[in-house]
């Protein structure tokens, strides 16, 4: 008998708490929940309270004071919001080009890789390199715009990482490619670089986050 | 820099789809044989007439640093940087950063130096 009424609260409870999630999803709903519950509680407390009084009276200033306040505090939180949209979405973008750039690399160290164990040059994969390093430079500019087009971003510097991509071409395409396959010290430059800039991209992806 | 009309120089259409390795033992379409060929002619025309050589990059199968360092550092080092930088003009579409780097290499000429 108990556990049934206790069984019969939680699922009261429960109920309870979905509608209020319910409600909790319009903003309009809080504000009038929170108008209800204050005029309530207003009514039904004590006129006067240790050293605090409440007079029982609303004169016309309070009113336009309350609906000053009201629409202050309104315009505010709008405003706030939209602020607060737009940074995300501007993160949002610059996350997701960051991510570009981090997936050309990727890829670019990939056909690296394929021509650094193949132990020769083909003109295929002299053209794969070139193009892979292409697309990853590319994606870095075209973070760059996306960051010169985001003033509240200001001081994220991309600085570390395009000194680092003219080091990757380097490293890449500089003696001995194209004319003979890439040596043991290619190979470790290149994966030092490749960690290096992996690198830079997360800690970027940080800095966009925490802006 | 002078009104007269600058000289055109597009590395497709006057030298080859497939740019090359640095030297000319090493390959075709070396760095060192378009500096020679068509870079340094192209770039006393341009001196002569007191004009720019604008240098199109486009529409090529890529570059090496090997090739670019080859040609237009191999430029700056007879030329001397600030005098190929007042009379050369790069553009490239196609790769974001390639001006800037050939810039750089012109830049840098004289501390990559492979042939000293």
């Amino acid at each position: 008998m108990i556990m049934t009424k206790l069984g019969r609260i939680r699922e009261s409870f429960y109920r309870s708490l979905q509608r209020l999630k319910l409600a909790v999803r319009s903003d309009w709903a809080v504000f009038l929940y929170g108008l209800v519950i204050g005029f309530s509680l207003g009514f039904i407390s004590p006129r006067s309270f240790a050293l605090i009084t409440f007079k029982n009276e609303i004169g016309v200033a309070d009113i336009l004071n309350v609906l000053s306040t009201l629409i202050v505090a309104v315009v505010i939180g709008l405003y706030m919001n939209k602020q607060f949209s737009d940074i995300r979405i501007e993160k949002d973008l610059l996350i997701e080009n960051a991510k570009e750039v981090g997936n050309s690399l990727k890829e670019t160290h990939r056909i690296f890789l394929d021509s650094y164990y193949q132990q020769a040059v083909s003109e295929k994969s002299v053209r794969e390199i070139k193009n892979g390093y292409k697309s990853f430079s590319n994606s870095v500019r075209v973070l760059e715009n996306s960051l010169r087009q985001c003033p509240r971003m200001g001081k994220v510097s991309l600085e570390e990482i395009k000194a680092l991509r003219r080091e990757y071409r380097a490293i890449l395409t500089n003696d001995p490619f194209p004319s003979s396959a890439y040596t043991i010290s290619s190979y470790n430059n290149e994966d030092k670089a490749y960690r290096s800039l992996l690198q830079s991209i997360q800690s970027l992806i940080l800095e966009i986050n925490r802006k | 820099m002078s009104k007269r009309e600058a000289l055109q120089l597009n590395i497709l259409r006057d030298f080859t789809l497939t740019p090359g390795p640095r030297f000319r033992h090493e390959g075709p379409f070396s760095g060192e044989q378009f500096r020679e060929e068509v870079l340094v002619p192209k770039f006393k025309e341009a001196l002569q007439a007191k004009t720019t050589l604008h240098v199109d990059l486009d529409g090529t199968a890529g570059y090496g640093t090997s090739f670019l360092e080859e040609s237009f550092g191999g430029l700056a080092r007879i030329y001397s940087p600030d005098l190929v930088l007042k009379h050369i003009e790069l553009k490239s579409e196609e790769d974001a950063y390639l001006a800037e780097d050939v810039i750089a290499y012109i830049e840098e000429a004289n501390d990559n130096d492979k042939t000293r």
